[in-house]
């Protein structure tokens, strides 16, 4: 037996112990070392999660498998069906990687690189295939310091979706110059399109535009920015928005309005987009989008193309305001699950609660909302019932079984580290609901 | 009826085995090094929280306690699963450095208070004083409460203006309370109580 069969035995046998474990308590949560001791709570996320939830991508400064030599970010993915974790990235020394995002099945991945002082670069790989390739390499040829960053990748993995200070490309030239911009690149043909635009198809001069998130079949965008894209926003002062674009008919929609049809009063950011683009879930620090926003903080709100209308995600368990921010939505593909972060503690369980529904920990906790039953359940919670540490950035599969987020709750017993690690659970299902609850 | 069983998972489980390896004898040696040096089975773990019950209490190094109190905190992180979860907590953040006395400064009439000081990159000092009295227990776990509220970046001052939020500026308006370091307080209390019965 050689060396390498050895190995392959070993890798055998753990094999076997790890499906027999997750395969005997499909409900576990099971963690994956991160290692981030400096993250911010409200810093970006670091996982998504492919819509059969089946592949957990994730960004770890952790070395995982012997072939992460360096001390930077990588990618990694976990296949929850076989326990394996793979590296994803170039995980040379001096090179980072970061915002993973995954297409439905797991195949295709994007993430940002940077290495050593090259400006930020997206990157696409093909876990099948075995290839990675750097998607922005060619614009930046044209454009040295022509930076991207932040994909999206449609769930059928044939669209990506960044944002670029680069201003060569497209061959209609950069109105904006080195402000940000949001493309689309459409994988089968290498076209790239700039997709921040008007309905008419036009540029502004000004404005950043910023966090752009696909539908499943990549015809529906949603996207932050402070450009003024709609007549209405022209006339307003300068806020960010949250836009939804149609790039199969080319028309632009605004998706932040004031509940009295006016300007917002705030920022809104962070899109996330359902399956089918009818729902856009996002946070707003505006207090008029709807009545009775009390907390002067960021809220979740959702956003209905066909009712166009929005409605509340982060919302008091007893129809109150939350008493806190909430950010850093996901909604499921079938849009009837957001998960999100809040620091409010009335989102479960407003007062005369039981011992562990009580949410005094004053700390950032992931949440899940279903749309249908209108409640909200608390996903960071340690199996003894209590609230974990701090909690955030959490993804969800297709269907609302699977949240994976970051904690900074230890592991286990012996995890003296003070640092944020991966946490993914399986949901409970929810409650059969034959009345929707407004 | 057992061994029928037992044949049955074991021949699933050599399925299993035999699935996951036909893809790598597909591979050359060359692809299969490669791909055994980017994969892990090991890191991935089913999470079990950390029950301090079970768990050996390591000294806390950055945790100065008065001699009048040592035998007492003995005694809590004997009784107390919720000190022991605290105390674990302040142990593995290693910027901070944390002195308990069994005092109060001079002019403060208050039976317990503490004073922290941010040092930036250097991390944080706290000093908890505790006078004597028959809520030590509660009041340690309280004060030492509030210094990990601080440890989780807590911004108490914006909680405060916040409705229902558990966080209060109190009476004399230059301190806050909260809901959190309250009842962790009382639970560490009754915890102790509980555990010398």
């Amino acid at each position: 037996m050689t060396p390498a069969d050895t190995r392959y035995s070993l890798l055998l046998v753990a094999c076997v112990a790890t499906n027999w474990i997750l395969g005997a308590s499909s409900n576990a949560v099971v963690t994956l070392a991160q290692r981030d001791a400096y993250r911010s709570p409200r810093a970006p996320r670091t996982v998504d999660v492919s819509a059969d939830g089946r592949t957990i991508v994730f960004q770890s400064l952790a070395g995982l498998v012997p072939a992460d030599i360096n001390d930077r970010a990588d990618i990694y993915a976990l296949d929850r069906s076989s326990g394996a974790v793979t590296l994803e990235s170039n995980a040379a020394q001096g090179v980072e990687h970061s915002h993973p995002r995954t297409s439905g099945d797991g195949r295709y991945l994007v993430f940002e690189s940077v290495s050593g002082d090259h400006p930020i670069d997206v990157v696409l790989r093909d876990r099948v295939a075995g290839t990675t390739r750097v998607l922005t390499a060619f614009d930046r040829a044209r454009d040295p310091e022509g930076w991207s960053r932040s994909p999206a990748i449609s769930r059928d993995g044939r669209v990506v979706a960044f944002t670029s200070v680069a201003t060569q490309l497209t061959e209609d030239g950069d109105a904006n110059g080195r402000l940000e911009d949001v493309y689309i690149l459409t994988l089968a043909a290498g076209r790239v399109t700039r997709a921040s635009v008007s309905s008419t198809g036009v540029q502004m001069p000004q404005g950043n535009s910023i966090l752009p998130t696909l539908n499943g079949d990549g015809r529906w965008l949603a996207f932050a920015s402070t450009a003024p894209l709609t007549e209405t926003t022209a006339r307003d002062k300068p806020r960010r928005q949250v836009y939804l674009r149609d790039l199969r008919d080319g028309r632009t929609v605004r998706v932040t309005r004031a509940a009295n049809g006016g300007a917002p009063n705030g920022d809104s950011s962070l899109p996330s987009i359902s399956g089918d683009g009818r729902y856009v879930a996002f946070v707003t620090e505006a207090s008029n989008l709807l009545n009775d926003d009390q907390n002067q903080g960021a809220d979740v709100l959702l956003y209905d193309r066909d009712a166009d209308a929005v409605s509340w995600v982060s919302r008091g368990a007893d129809g109150s305001s939350a008493n806190g921010e909430s950010t850093s939505p996901v909604i499921s593909a079938d849009g009837r699950f957001v998960t999100f972060q809040s620091d409010a503690s009335n989102l479960v369980c407003p007062k005369r609660c039981a011992d562990h529904a009580d949410d005094i920990n004053l700390l950032w906790d992931v949440f899940l909302f279903d749309r249908v039953s209108g409640r909200i359940v608390r996903v960071s919670e340690d199996d003894l019932g209590s609230w974990m540490e701090a909690s955030a950035g959490p993804a969800v599969d297709a269907t609302g079984s699977i949240v994976a987020f970051s904690s900074r709750h230890p592991v286990d017993s012996d995890d003296r580290r003070d640092d944020f690690d991966l946490f993914v659970r399986a949901m409970p299902p929810p409650p059969t609901v034959t009345r929707k609850v407004p | 009826m057992k061994t029928g069983t037992g044949r049955i998972v074991f021949l699933t489980f050599l399925g299993v085995c035999s699935v996951s390896h036909v893809s790598t004898f597909a591979q050359s040696d060359t692809d299969r090094e490669r791909d055994l040096l980017r994969s892990s089975h090991d890191a991935v773990r089913v999470y079990v929280a950390a029950r301090e019950n079970d768990d050996e209490v390591r000294p806390a190094d950055n945790l100065q306690i008065s001699s009048a109190y040592q035998p007492l905190i003995a005694a809590m992180l004997s009784r107390s699963p919720t000190f022991r979860r605290q105390y674990a907590r302040l142990a593995r953040a290693p910027l901070v450095s944390i002195v308990l006395r069994a005092d109060m400064p001079a002019g403060r009439r208050v039976e317990a208070l503490t004073q922290i000081w941010s040092r930036g990159a250097s991390g944080v000092e706290a000093v908890v004083h505790v006078v004597p009295s028959t809520r030590t227990v509660e009041l340690i776990a309280h004060e030492l409460e509030h210094i990990i509220e601080q440890l989780d970046g807590v911004n108490l001052r914006a909680k405060s203006r916040l409705r229902k939020s558990g966080v209060r500026v109190t009476a004399d308006s230059d301190t806050f309370e909260t809901t959190r370091a309250v009842l962790t307080g009382q639970r560490v209390a009754r915890e102790v109580l509980e555990g010398s019965q």
